[in-house]
């Protein structure tokens, strides 16, 4: 009887695991009623759930979520076979057209040095700081593999900051953008050239973007590496089916493997702690200061350029695709209903893709 | 308050933005050597 009530007695002792059953049905609510990121959010909900049940049998030395996590996290491997089925989805023809968005793929990573920064004021290792300023990124599988390299125990509330701030793009950046930018900026129209790339520029691309970031940055080859590879399966024109499958198959299987095991990793004593709430804030930190680094920058440039741009292309340079070229085409349209800068905005989203793994591979040499 | 850390961190700032704006550049300069390099032929249009 004993061991049949132990359960009970143990959720009764300690308040902590039924905050965890409480969050993780918020994630699970959050993933089905409100539609935010439901393919990560509620297989992180259900495994916060197994993890939090007072002597579960899927995590422990031999549980099932422990040896996925051993086996996926540990060694890095979930996140980066993610990588080849996103650069299997990449699309990189809009960014091509106009390769001067790559710049802003790169101003808008800002965000993840500034909170970095703001996280050792906070107490925070330089290691732990660099996980955390990583939400940044707004890119899962890189906040994962970086947070797993430098502070494992704070991957939990790292993982649910950067899904979850991923997912409410659509209400973090406009008042950043508003606040930024004048109605008249928000004004500037952007004409789109439509220019044809060939076939041999797709298929040389990933593969020379993988040798010189590679080369500079040796630590980075991981990361950019599996993303190209993925992107080569697509542009190659004679692996379908494997692109099709990384993009299908792989892509769901490991979504479901990384989204649980990384829920596994919230556990009661990791999670319920003022450090969670510091991440949390933090991580939003990140997002507002990446769009302001991309408007910035945007604004910068109009300094010295005749042909002005549109500052909010800059913030379009976020890594979350396609949410954020989304937005900026909204508030354009919500400024000027007849502008349409939605082409622009895509090109500088794809390339925040790019500058958020190099960016990612920046911050493990740097921090090495 | 011991500012180390945070004097530290401001360093990495400047040579991680640095860093990705040197990147962005040089694989700007990519795409656009490759495409003068491999313009799109008539057979692809």
């Amino acid at each position: 009887m004993d061991e049949l009530l132990k359960g009970v007695f143990a959720l009764g002792m300690d308040w902590r695991y039924l905050a965890m059953l409480a969050i993780s049905a918020l994630l699970i609510y959050l993933a089905i009623a409100k539609d935010y990121e439901p393919m990560l959010l509620l297989p992180m909900g259900f495994g916060a759930m197994l993890t939090n049940i007072p002597f579960s049998s899927a995590v422990g030395p031999e549980g099932p979520l422990t040896v996925l996590f051993q086996m996926g996290i540990k060694t890095e491997l979930f996140p980066l076979l993610i990588f080849v089925a996103i650069g299997a989805m990449i699309d990189f023809g809009p960014l091509f057209k106009n390769p001067k968005m790559l710049l802003f793929g790169g101003a808008a990573q800002f965000g993840i040095f500034f909170t970095l920064s703001l996280a050792t004021l906070m107490g925070f290792s330089l290691r732990e700081a660099a996980s955390i300023g990583i939400i940044g990124a707004a890119d899962g599988p890189t906040s994962i593999f970086v947070a797993n390299r430098f502070a494992p125990h704070l991957m939990g509330p790292i993982s649910v900051a950067a899904y979850s701030y991923m997912a409410l793009v659509p209400i973090i950046q406009p008042p950043v953008i508003r606040l930024l930018t004048t109605l008249e900026e928000r004004k500037i129209r952007m004409p789109f050239h439509e220019a044809d790339v060939s076939k041999k520029v797709k298929i040389l691309f990933p593969i020379l973007i993988t040798l010189i970031a590679g080369i500079i940055v040796p630590v980075s080859v991981s990361l950019v590496g599996f993303l190209m590879f993925g992107n080569l399966l697509r542009e190659s024109g004679v692996t379908e089916r494997l692109s099709k499958s990384a993009q299908n198959e792989l892509a769901n299987i490991i979504t479901i493997l990384l989204g649980i095991t990384i829920g596994s990793s919230m556990t009661a004593e990791g999670f319920i702690n003022t450090q969670t709430l510091l991440i949390m804030a933090m991580g939003l930190v990140a997002f507002v200061f990446d769009t302001a680094g991309g408007i910035m920058f945007a604004k910068l440039l109009n300094v010295f350029s005749k042909v002005k741009i549109n500052p909010m292309i800059g913030a379009a340079g976020i890594s979350a695709f396609p949410m954020s070229a989304r937005v900026i085409q909204r508030e354009a349209q919500k400024a000027d209903p007849t502008n349409f800068i939605l082409m622009h905005a895509v090109s500088s989203n794809v390339s925040g893709q790019i500058g958020s793994i190099i960016a990612g591979g920046l911050v493990l040499a740097l921090i090495s | 308050m011991d500012l180390t850390l945070f004097y530290e961190s401001l360093g990495i700032m400047a040579k991680g933005m640095g860093g990705i704006l040197i990147f962005m550049s040089l694989f700007y300069l990519l795409i656009v050597s490759l495409e003068k390099l491999f313009p799109v032929s008539k057979g692809e249009k």
